[in-house]
């Protein structure tokens, strides 16, 4: 059906802005009872989230913080140590990496990224470690986790300890086995915007004994023990209990959040299915995939008439509160402001290709089939939007 | 609780658990007005804000502590790269001002006070020596909101002050506060990633928001505080104990509502006391002997009892006498 778009002068699809975030919120009423049968035990509920959680990852340890970025600093931190050098991470994703590396004192160095699941190469990482190099911060993508298996093998080879931020991937897995389990340790999010929501919050996954225990020590330390001066630095990491109250019941709502996303996702494989040009960026499938639908990435291609900024400035104009999608890549200007030269024509490829689309609670299927609507107008009638945003005359 | 309930059905009616949202704002307004600073800015935790708060500095260099009660500080000190150096304090528990003045040196950027559980330390004559030294001055003000000195609130002294604000769950919510415009942009643009938040060039961002949640808590700490007894009135009402000698406090100096209730005992092993008070229930507890070579601040350790406020109310209170004069 064909509409007059909000760029070209007609009334916006959406009366208030639609995010990309879940924004999933557990029954309140079950929220205020788990925090009332807890009063005087609050530790219980964060105890109850990493026993709920480990499980869900089928890992030994979980450890739960305040938010994924502190969780990825301390890390960082305790495995890279306090004297500096570089954290190796991919140059296309989510751009608070970089400053998570330099809040635990380190310099971020960007590497390519495969151009097929988006994820860290591992022979690009191979020949970026140096001797100055003390973590790599690999990135499991929504799509796909990546190559972990040669990620995890070059690591070792340089004995350079490896984490995942696998805070996008809550249900991908790895050669059969749920993500949690891959590197030093995983960290993923409980942030509103992801699939369990814990207003603010983290939580880090682990087989190893040692280094749980070393997190929890750091995590746990309280001012009895501030005195004795640890060698372990310390930031403070620890989750609130009204957070983990939250995250534990969206966790038992969590298959109702994911069938409302799949409707969705659904929902925008019909709408874009028969465009020329454009795509959605499929989630990992097989039998022993569960994903999450949380996120809808739009491919931009070389068919469809407009750029993907041009699409964005479409759809922004009908409130859809949408980006890129890792784009710029960190890298280029403004992300990157130093000298060093970097060439990653992967990377540089797929920052200039995608785009978010709105998700979550607050999209309903008729949200997504009036956005179809609006990209079938560009399709079908393409040259007053061209000669709008090139300010070109049709 | 029911102001937590009814505030927590507002989060839920609204789906705006954070990133800056209006319980946030509103938390930020009621710091600036109770403190009477320019600018609050909302953190998750007070350890969290110190960081913040002490990169903003834009320097690496030394910075000196006071050597009691400042471990958290001095854990943030290092992880920025930075070298802490210890200061005695003074016969009331605060940093040294003659101290600091003694230990600067070429490398010394910043001292920082603390506000040792919410009792003011002597922060008029700390600014004048650091404005005198050309040195940042920063607060750990813990449980200080509300605590003034000569009338003048804490919040406003130095080039910030943190805070770590009680909540119903212990310590809820963290604030810096600020007279300085770059200060506040820096904080405030270090605190989260999102672009329409960026005031100023820093050298990191982190995740350090305060969630609804949070700032919930928070405020109802301050509401159900504000109209309390203050910390000066429980002292007073114990102040002839036989063989306790309540804090003779600084000269006018007064504790705001979330300020602990001390007691600087003649003699004795303040560890053992603070031990037998929380098995009768009350929250008490005493402080981790300092380093070797601080003496004043060893004095303190062994001596002073530290008990939350909220743990002590009308039908406890003979019972806690009780203990004290037993211990004394």
């Amino acid at each position: 059906m064909s509409r007059r778009l909000a760029l070209l002068g007609g009334t916006p699809l959406f009366d208030r802005p639609r995010p990309i975030g879940q924004f999933a919120a557990p029954p309140l009423g079950e929220v205020v009872e788990l925090l009332s049968a807890t009063r005087g035990r609050r530790f219980e509920l964060v105890e109850r989230l990493e026993r709920v959680l480990a499980i869900q990852h089928a890992v030994d340890y979980c450890v739960a913080v305040c938010s994924a970025g502190h969780g990825m600093t301390l890390l960082m931190r305790l495995l890279g140590g306090s004297s500096g050098g570089d954290v190796i991470m991919p140059a296309f994703t989510f751009r608070g990496l970089p400053h998570f590396a330099r809040a635990a004192g380190f310099a971020p160095r960007f590497c390519d990224v495969s151009e097929q699941t988006h994820a860290l190469d591992a022979r690009a990482m191979e020949s970026a470690i140096t001797e100055n190099t003390k973590v790599v911060l690999a990135v499991c993508n929504f799509n796909d986790p990546g190559d972990v298996a040669a990620l995890e093998d070059a690591a070792t080879a340089a004995s350079t300890p490896i984490i995942f931020d696998s805070v996008y991937a809550t249900g991908s897995r790895y050669r059969g086995r749920p993500l949690g389990s891959n590197g030093a340790a995983e960290v993923f999010s409980l942030h509103a915007t992801k699939l369990i929501n814990g207003f603010e919050g983290g939580y880090i996954t682990t087989n190893d004994g040692d280094l749980a225990a070393r997190l929890r020590n750091v995590r746990d330390r309280d001012g009895a023990e501030f005195e004795s001066r640890p060698s372990e630095p310390y930031i403070d990491c620890s989750l609130h209990p009204y957070h983990a109250a939250t995250a534990l019941q969206s966790i038992a709502h969590l298959q109702e959040v994911v069938d409302r996303n799949r409707a969705r996702y659904e929902a925008y494989l019909r709408v874009c299915g028969s465009l020329q040009g454009i795509a959605v960026l499929p989630y990992p499938s097989g039998p022993d995939e569960s994903p999450h639908y949380e996120l809808t990435v739009l491919e931009v291609g070389s068919q469809w008439p407009l750029s993907r900024d041009e699409t964005l400035r479409v759809l922004r104009a009908e409130g859809a509160v949408i980006s890129a999608y890792y784009s710029p890549a960190l890298h280029q200007p403004p992300y990157y402001t130093g000298t060093e030269s970097y060439v990653l024509p992967a990377t540089e490829n797929l920052a200039r290709r995608f785009s978010q689309l709105p998700g979550g609670e607050l999209m309903s299927i008729a949200d997504i089939e009036a956005i179809g609507d609006v990209l079938a107008t560009i399709a079908s009638d393409p040259e007053p939007v061209v000669a709008r945003l090139r300010g070109t005359k049709s | 609780m029911s102001d937590v309930s009814e505030g927590l059905a507002g989060i839920w009616e609204r789906l705006y658990f954070t990133n800056n949202g209006p319980l946030v704002r509103e938390f930020d307004r009621e710091m600036a007005r109770l403190t009477g600073s320019c600018y609050a800015v909302a953190v998750v935790n007070a350890s969290t804000a110190l960081l913040l708060t002490i990169a903003a500095l834009e320097r690496t260099g030394e910075i000196i502590l006071p050597a009691l009660g400042a471990g958290r500080t001095a854990d943030v000190v290092r992880w920025l790269g930075c070298t802490a150096v210890f200061a005695d304090v003074d016969e009331y528990g605060g940093l040294e001002p003659s101290e600091v003045r003694r230990l600067t040196g070429k490398r010394t950027i910043a001292a920082v006070g603390v506000h040792l559980d919410g009792i003011p330390c002597d922060a008029i004559a700390l600014e004048r020596v650091a404005r005198e030294l050309q040195l940042a001055l920063i607060f750990d003000a813990r449980s200080a909101a509300g605590s003034t000195i000569q009338g003048r609130s804490i919040g406003t002294f130095g080039d910030a002050e943190v805070f770590g604000l009680l909540g119903p769950e212990g310590e809820d919510a963290a604030s810096v506060t600020t007279d300085s415009e770059a200060m506040y942009d820096r904080i405030r643009t270090m605190r989260s990633f999102h672009s329409n938040e960026t005031f100023a060039d820093v050298a990191f961002r982190a995740n350090g928001k305060l969630s609804e949640a949070q700032a919930l808590l928070a405020l109802s700490g301050l509401r159900s505080t504000a109209h309390c007894r203050a910390g000066d009135d429980v002292l007073a009402s114990f102040g002839s104990l036989p063989r306790t000698t309540s804090l003779e406090q600084r000269p006018g100096v007064f504790c705001g509502p979330q300020a602990a209730i001390v007691f600087d005992r003649e003699r004795g092993d303040a560890a053992s006391a603070a031990a037998r008070l929380r098995r009768k229930g009350f929250d008490a507890r005493s402080y981790a002997p300092p380093l070797p070579g601080f003496p004043r601040s060893a004095s303190i350790a062994s001596r002073r009892l530290v008990i939350a406020a909220k743990s002590i109310d009308n039908e406890n209170r003979e019972l806690l006498r009780l203990e004290l004069d037993a211990f004394s």
